[in-house]
């Protein structure tokens, strides 16, 4: 008797929990002032103009953009002739690869993150060790596990390819005459590409980097296009206002909307996923694991280091911006709390770009909500977010309405294929 | 392995919450909470709202200590917005109201609810006139709460000032 009284008691107060866990909260009815203000902030219409570089005068160059766009597709620039920036940034994946490790020649140690909207971003790689989109835009091609391609080598491929050879010049004047020994060279190398490097007279480095820099420089412009469409979410947010402050809609469900509460409230989103993409372009540490056999990586406190040290910086000699205009770089902050910090992507087409984080250590949205919520130690410096105590179903909620936010991109067509596809 | 910054700003945010333990303080703090609600631009909560646009003078924000010395802030981005690099100008007044000149300004920012420090680190580059210093790189990177804590150094002693303020 008393067992059963004991089973009974266990199933209802089972089956309580359950129910609380999955018991949908219900959406507001009226969106608040504030909640209204922070849902219209994260708005592709309020996306400002992209922001000028001072760094790079050719970015809003449409004719650099199509000269970037023959590179970014041209699997010449690679050193199996079989990789191209594309491989990986892969333009019907949101430019990104759908793999947990980007695999260009060979696997390596970062996720490939979507170029969508990335242009606003004032720091490139997961740990910001770049401080503008042309720099970055050099390092995969000598990188050995990405193009493995050195700097020398990717210079001859465009002298010896009359349409490169020419959209070059009519760009930037005429290529460098180039050593003819060594047959590679760069400083970014192996060992022997190294070795030859230093080699080189110290004018001739000069002229070969300011000519590859110029490369980065079209790649740039060329990625600029790359921007996010209007998703449901928008249309949502943009049938709201003051005096329409009703949260009921045909745009979204009653699950994405009571997510979208989440999103701007209790699970703390936007603190870091904020304005219109959905992104702050900073560097948290959120306790994410290690991938697998890594040591965990000290992210942007190493990053701003490197960012520092670039020769293809903001300040450096490459760049054409004048020392005043490369704020970012000389405020910068490098302090400890950097420690493990690694760059917020954008939620832009987030459903679509799975896996996810630096690592793509997690393969689903939910998952990644679910980390948030609980919230872990950090095996480094400390985790930033707090543990958030949702419901299982306010998991799923905001899960939902991070589903939202996919659309086709807003670039023209001609832009997302090679040029010579056209 | 928190921030320098972070450590450096409790112990005057502890002070803070102390404070606001006194009854009377608490009710006046309450009284005012409940007038300015209303006008808080985007309602994150009831800290120091009445700082920003809160002087005739429009400073952005601004602070006085108890020894009276006092700063002003006057954003380039007014009002205050996230994820924008802009400047700040401060001005800085002792107790009678003279601007404090040649004194060495430092900034160290942060927002105590997510153990961080600012994206950036702001540095005085300059003082345009009396009593008035640019500081520049300041950019914050997330709504909520900020302080930010001014470190002001003359030759007659260094004195600390607290800013908070909701974005």
């Amino acid at each position: 008797m008393k067992l059963k009284l004991l089973v009974g008691i266990l199933a209802i107060s089972g089956l309580a929990m359950l129910a609380w866990s999955w018991r949908p909260a219900p959406p507001p009815e009226v969106w608040s002032p504030a909640e209204l203000a922070l849902i219209d902030s994260l708005s592709l219409s309020n996306l400002p103009p992209l922001p000028v570089d001072p760094s790079n005068q050719m970015a809003d160059s449409d004719a650099a953009a199509k000269f970037g766009q023959l590179l970014y597709f041209d699997t010449g620039l690679s050193s199996n002739g079989a990789v191209s920036c594309a491989t990986c940034h892969q333009p019907d994946q949101y430019f990104t690869d759908g793999l947990p490790l980007a695999v260009g020649l060979e696997a390596g140690p970062r996720h490939t993150p979507s170029l969508v909207g990335l242009s606003y971003s004032p720091w490139y790689y997961w740990d910001g060790r770049k401080d503008s989109q042309w720099a970055q835009a050099l390092a995969p091609l000598e990188a050995s596990h990405e193009h493995n391609i050195d700097r020398l080598s990717v210079l001859r491929y465009i002298a010896n390819n009359a349409e490169l050879r020419g959209t070059y010049q009519q760009l930037f004047g005429a290529l460098p005459d180039l050593p003819t020994n060594p047959i590679q060279a760069s400083p970014k190398g192996n060992a022997e590409q190294q070795a030859a490097w230093q080699k080189l007279p110290s004018a001739t480095q000069t002229v070969i980097n300011s000519a590859f820099a110029n490369l980065g420089k079209s790649l740039a412009a060329y990625q600029r296009k790359l921007r996010p469409g209007r998703t449901r979410f928008d249309d949502y947010a943009d049938s709201l206002s003051a005096e329409n402050p009703k949260t009921a809609s045909d745009l979204l469900n009653a699950e994405e909307i009571a997510g979208l509460q989440l999103f701007i409230g209790k699970g703390q989103c936007v603190n870091c996923h904020n304005g219109p993409l959905l992104t702050n372009n900073d560097f948290h540490n959120t306790g994410v694991l290690t991938t697998l056999g890594e040591l965990p990586s000290m992210g942007r406190y190493d990053g701003i280091r490197a960012a520092r040290q670039d020769p293809f910086n903001c300040l450096g000699d490459y760049s054409d911006a004048s020392a005043e205009q490369c704020l970012e770089l000389r405020f910068a902050n490098d302090k400890n709390d950097l420690v493990g910090a690694h760059k917020t992507p954008t939620l832009r087409n987030v459903a679509a770009t799975p896996p996810y984080m630096h690592g793509g250590q997690i393969n689903e949205l939910l998952e990644v909500v679910r980390h948030y919520n609980d919230a872990p130690t950090s095996m480094l410096s400390h985790n930033e977010a707090k543990p958030l105590e949702l419901r299982e179903v306010q998991l799923q909620q905001l899960t939902r309405f991070l589903e939202t936010l996919t659309a086709p991109l807003a670039t023209e067509e001609h832009w997302l294929r090679p040029p010579s596809a056209q | 392995m928190g921030g320098d910054s972070v450590r450096r700003l409790r112990p005057v945010c502890y002070h803070y919450r102390m404070s606001t333990y006194t009854p009377t303080l608490s009710i006046l703090s309450l009284l005012l909470v409940s007038f300015l609600a209303p006008i808080a631009p985007s309602g994150f909560g009831p800290f120091t709202q009445p700082l920003i646009h809160a002087n005739e003078e429009t400073a952005d924000l601004q602070q006085t200590a108890t020894s009276g010395t006092s700063v002003r802030v006057y954003s380039s981005l007014s009002p205050l917005q996230i994820n924008q690099l802009h400047s700040w100008r401060l001005a800085i007044t002792d107790a009678q109201g003279n601007p404090v000149s040649g004194a060495d300004v430092s900034v160290v920012g942060g927002m105590p609810e997510h153990d961080h420090g600012l994206p950036t680190q702001p540095l005085v580059t300059d003082s345009p006139a009396p009593g008035h210093y640019t500081l520049q790189g300041v950019r914050f990177h997330m709504p909520g709460k900020w302080q930010m804590e001014f470190v002001i150094a003359t030759e007659s002693g260094t004195e600390t000032l607290l800013i908070e303020f909701e974005l």
